[in-house]
């Protein structure tokens, strides 16, 4: 009786196939498969090294000429031999297996091989899936918008092979795509649904393969002359940023710390050694930050990046993400992989925590020494000042006074004295020659000093809205400790200070006019800053350009459980637990939608009629004696049986078995009124039956 | 009713032990449908033929399909008469109330399909004209199912105007024997019934009664052969219109005046598994029985 119900159900259950599709792939959609992995190979060299991709393209070339000429599959060896290579080929180049690109290579290498050894219908159907995995597992390397675009593509013509080699006869275009169309437009409500309000899960997933050191790009452990300045022109996206409210600081604020270089070895600085650490006064540092303080917040968007530093606007006065070092600037535990998020709050002066110890050693302390014509100028500064305010403002005013020239191309320098040769004879930098020598010489005056690196300004998109920071507004100033706190002196706003004032967009847009050190570049500087006519149409274009990939990074790569939270809270879910009533309104519903698809297969109580109820009744009153009816008995097939089973009562069996049959088959139960006192007549006939075993 | 009787004591004289192939064949004709016997030679098909015609007193012709064998040939022709100096037309073998197309598979699908409409709308199309065909128009076709070097299968859209497909198997021993020992009684039957007796029986048939109950189960069955997955295509609505027909015919010549399950079950077989084709070449009779097995009758 319980399995009855059970069996039912699994009996409407949609009718799967009682054998799979036997029919040969058809040669025109195998082509259409072929050109999908060609492009898929051809991206790959894009991606990965240049010899897997040739491998494969190899491989390709062998399976369209089996198909085209339509040959016979290669016979086993041979596929044993390409598949022993390719791993080996991947061993050799990678390594191993570990890390994405060896294993999208690994995928690409088998999409081919699995191609090439298809021959049934199934096979291709594995190779399609697999085509689907590469698909998705790009997006490890690009989640642009075009990436996602031409993936979507992709995958609609993946779904399109589908459709078609599961078919016996090829469809014709427009109805494959339609479907395939179809398909996809199916999924995608809940895909984005999904994507949106299903649960994040913070940290990592471990079962990602690992970042690979891929050319990330990041700022330099060390700051060479001239190394900068090489970078002056790459457009690279470091981070975005979005200050809460609009509040953007004015451009002489927007010091972007992301490190400091302590060390100095003939005219390089470098990161120094982390201090032996002082637990408490770091954690004093800490405590004090919140993102409550400062004056202006904001939440920062980096691309992927090597750097362990993350830049904050100085100075920094609260983070979500890292850890504040003394210096101010702010280490993230781990490096991790594609682009990240976090925010911060900063104020224009310094969280001062009374503990913070120097070693003034260590900040005065040069391993250059300065040439005798340095040393005239330092004893000349020195002797006129009577602090150490003073003689930094008097180099600071020799910087000023002195024909120095800022340049994008700075020339080299000495390779022994290159401070004195930059200070005397070229007089020509980039930001770091400045920030090196500056603070260089600030040593040797007695002040103690250190190089910062970050970036300064960026370029505002869409009025403001949001600050683009790039590679090449990376720069480089000095820091001074004087009066018991640190000073800002960046020497090249002595020098250049529309660097500081316009950016550096401005700048390049100078140099690339040829008018960088013309004197009458107000003009052009003006032109570029407020552009007409076309030139702004163009700059509006590309800023809307511009805000819809920052939208996009900032709600699809990345939607972390910190911006869906905040998702949520837009959308009403204040309380603190908004993801867990998520969760769990997911979950009912869910199981609410599984309870309405096996409530809908639960057979419906049949009505019977009077009549058939009757007649049941009949029925089962032979069932204790081991007669029962097969659903597919009729009423002649049944009175037959019980009629050989209990020949004694034959008449009274046919006569209720062909009065059961004129009622239901011949009469029209639609009059059952007519036919009313006859079926009371049958159902008392029934009633009164009795089986009487002797 | 008699007369009924009558033609089926006569039929089953010719037909020896197989009452059931006789009375199908029968029902056939009652229900307006043509009649597709296959089965291997000289088990009595053409006999079968034969013999209806006589019975029932219909003008008879038989065909023996060939390859080289044209529409025309069947149809008829058009010709000019050098007398009257008109274009007359001659009619073919098609005009004749019972048609045995023997070895249909024989023929070109031209020509097989000459006689799709005369088999669907009882009339022909000749140069543009609509003759219409004597009524009843019964057609007997026999294929041979074991020769297949040489025949062109019926399409499908051809097998779907038969409403029946039977084969007559082999005598048992009791009746071969009986075969063997007496006469060949071939051309010596005389008709029992008239032409006008036929049409009658016909006419009856309609008044049979199809409760809706019966139709609920044919229909369930007809829709179980579109969604259960094994067939090619499913049963069309002119397949489930002649099985309810056939049922009525099935009534009739059982002497009820309304259809039973009996009937829908008894002739499903007959009427709808030549029809299907199961995807996966299996016999089609096998997965409908599988059907009727799991629908419920009451």
């Amino acid at each position: 009786m319980i399995a009855n119900p059970i069996k039912r159900v699994l009996a409407k259950l949609p009718p799967m196939p009682t054998s799979p599709p036997t029919h040969e792939p058809h040669r025109a959609t195998l082509l259409q498969l072929a050109t999908l992995i060609f492009v898929a190979v051809v991206l790959h060299f894009k991606i990965a090294d240049a010899r897997i991709a040739t491998y494969a393209l190899v491989i390709f070339a062998i399976k369209a000429i089996i198909i085209i000429r339509t040959l016979a599959p290669p016979p086993k060896f041979i596929m044993m031999i390409l598949t022993i290579a390719s791993l080996a080929l991947v061993l050799f180049i990678y390594g191993g297996w570990n890390g994405q690109i060896a294993g999208i290579s690994f995928i690409v290498l088998l999409v081919a091989l699995k191609f090439l050894e298809s021959h049934a219908l199934r096979d291709y159907f594995v190779v399609c899936l697999l085509l689907y995995f590469l698909a998705a597992s790009s997006f490890l390397f690009d989640s642009s918008i075009a990436s996602i675009s031409i993936i979507v593509v992709y995958a609609l013509g993946i779904t399109g092979i589908l459709f078609q080699i599961s078919n016996p006869t090829p469809m014709p275009f427009k109805q494959t795509l339609k479907s395939s169309l179809g398909i996809v437009a199916k999924a995608l409500p809940l895909a984005v649904l999904l994507f949106f309000f299903f649960p994040r899960i913070s940290g990592d997933f471990g079962f990602l393969p690992s970042q690979d050191q891929r050319d990330t790009e990041g700022l330099s452990d060390a700051l060479v002359a001239g190394e900068m300045a090489a970078g002056a022109f790459n457009n690279e996206l470091a981070f975005r940023v979005e200050f809460k409210d609009g509040v953007v600081p004015p451009n002489s604020q927007l010091y972007w710390r992301a490190k400091t270089m302590p060390t100095e070895r003939n005219f390089v600085w470098e990161v120094g050694q982390p201090e032996a650490t002082n637990n408490s006064e770091l954690s004093a540092l800490n405590a004090a930050t919140s993102l409550a303080n400062g004056d202006w917040f904001y939440s920062v968007l980096h691309e992927n990046s090597s750097d362990d530093f993350l830049p904050y606007l100085d100075y920094v006065a609260g983070v979500n993400r890292g850890y504040v070092l003394r210096d101010y600037s702010v280490t993230r535990r781990r490096t991790g992989t594609g682009s990240f998020s976090y925010k911060g709050s900063s104020s224009a002066d310094q969280l001062l925590v009374s503990k913070i110890s120097h070693n003034t050693e260590s900040l005065l302390s040069t391993e250059s020494k300065p040439t005798a014509r340095l040393q005239a100028l330092l004893s000349s500064i020195r002797s006129k000042s009577n602090n150490d305010a003073e003689s930094i403002n008097r180099l600071y005013q020799y910087f000023l006074d002195r024909p120095y020239k800022y340049s994008l191309a700075p020339p080299g320098l000495d390779e022994f004295t290159p401070l004195d040769d930059f200070i005397f004879n070229t007089r020509t930098g980039y930001c770091e020659h400045y920030a090196s020598a500056f603070t260089t010489l600030a040593r040797w005056l007695g002040v103690p000093a250190r190089v910062v690196v970050g970036y300064q300004g960026g370029t505002q998109v869409n009025g403001g809205q949001y600050l683009e920071v790039r590679y090449s507004d990376a720069h480089a100033w000095s820091e001074v400790w004087v009066n018991d706190q640190w000073q800002r002196v960046d020497a090249t706003a002595a020098v250049r200070p529309d660097r500081i004032e316009f950016g550096m967009d401005a700048l390049r847009e100078l140099w690339d006019l040829g008018q960088f050190d013309n004197g009458n570049s107000s003009n052009a500087l003006a032109n570029f800053l407020n552009p007409t006519g076309t030139a702004r149409l163009f700059r509006d274009l590309r800023d809307t350009w511009k805000n819809v990939g920052y939208q996009w990074n900032k709600w699809v790569v990345n939607y972390d459980i910190a911006t869906q939270r905040e998702l949520l809270e837009t959308l009403g879910f204040k309380h603190k637990n908004g993801i867990l009533t998520l969760v769990l309104i997911m979950m009912l519903g869910a199981f609410a939608m599984l309870l309405l698809y096996f409530w809908q297969l639960i057979p419906k109580q049949i009505k019977r009629s009077k009549l058939q109820a009757a007649y049941l009744h009949f029925v089962t009153k032979f069932k204790r004696h081991g007669l029962e009816k097969n659903i597919s008995d009729t009423p002649a097939e049944f009175a037959s049986k019980a009629s050989a089973l209990f020949p004694q009562l034959e008449q009274t069996i046919t006569q209720i078995s062909n009065q059961f049959q004129a009622l239901r088959y011949r009469d029209t139960e639609g009059r059952e009124e007519d036919n009313a006192a006859k079926i009371d007549a049958f159902v008392r006939q029934v009633k009164q039956f009795k089986i009487s075993v002797k | 009713m008699q007369k009924l009787d009558a033609l089926f004591e006569q039929l089953n004289s010719v037909i020896l032990g197989n009452p059931l192939a006789t009375k199908l064949a029968l029902v056939c004709l009652l229900a307006r449908g043509h009649l597709l016997i296959e089965d291997i030679p000289g088990v009595g098909k053409t006999t079968l033929s034969h013999a209806l015609a006589n019975l029932l007193g219909l003008p008879y012709k038989r065909v023996q399909f060939t390859s080289d064998l044209l529409p025309t040939d069947i149809i008829g022709m058009t010709i000019f008469d050098m007398e009257s100096k008109k274009f007359i037309f001659k009619k073919g073998p098609l005009f004749t109330s019972i048609l045995l197309a023997d070895e249909i598979n024989r023929a070109t699908p031209k020509t097989q399909s000459a006689l799709l409409q005369a088999m669907e709308e009882q009339q022909v199309s000749v140069e543009g004209q609509q003759i219409s065909l004597s009524t009843p128009f019964f057609v007997i076709a026999t294929q041979n199912p074991l020769e297949q070097s040489g025949t062109f299968p019926l399409p499908e859209s051809q097998l779907d105007r038969f409403l029946m497909r039977l084969s007559l198997g082999y005598p048992s021993a009791e009746f071969e024997k009986q075969l063997l020992m007496g006469q060949n009684t071939r051309g010596k039957l005389a008709p029992v019934l008239s032409q006008k007796d036929v049409a009658d029986l016909i006419d009856k048939v309609h008044n049979v009664h199809v409760s809706e109950a019966i139709v609920d189960y044919l229909q369930s069955l007809v829709s179980q052969t579109r969604s259960c997955g094994k067939f090619v295509t499913g049963l069309s609505p002119r397949a489930g219109l002649q099985w309810l027909q056939a049922c009525k015919a099935m009534a009739f010549v059982e002497g009820r005046d309304a259809v039973l399950p009996d009937d829908v079950k008894l002739l499903a077989d007959y009427t709808a598994a030549h029809r299907l084709h199961c995807n996966d070449g299996s016999e089609s009779s096998l997965a409908l029985t599988e059907i009727i097995k799991q629908t419920e009758v009451i």
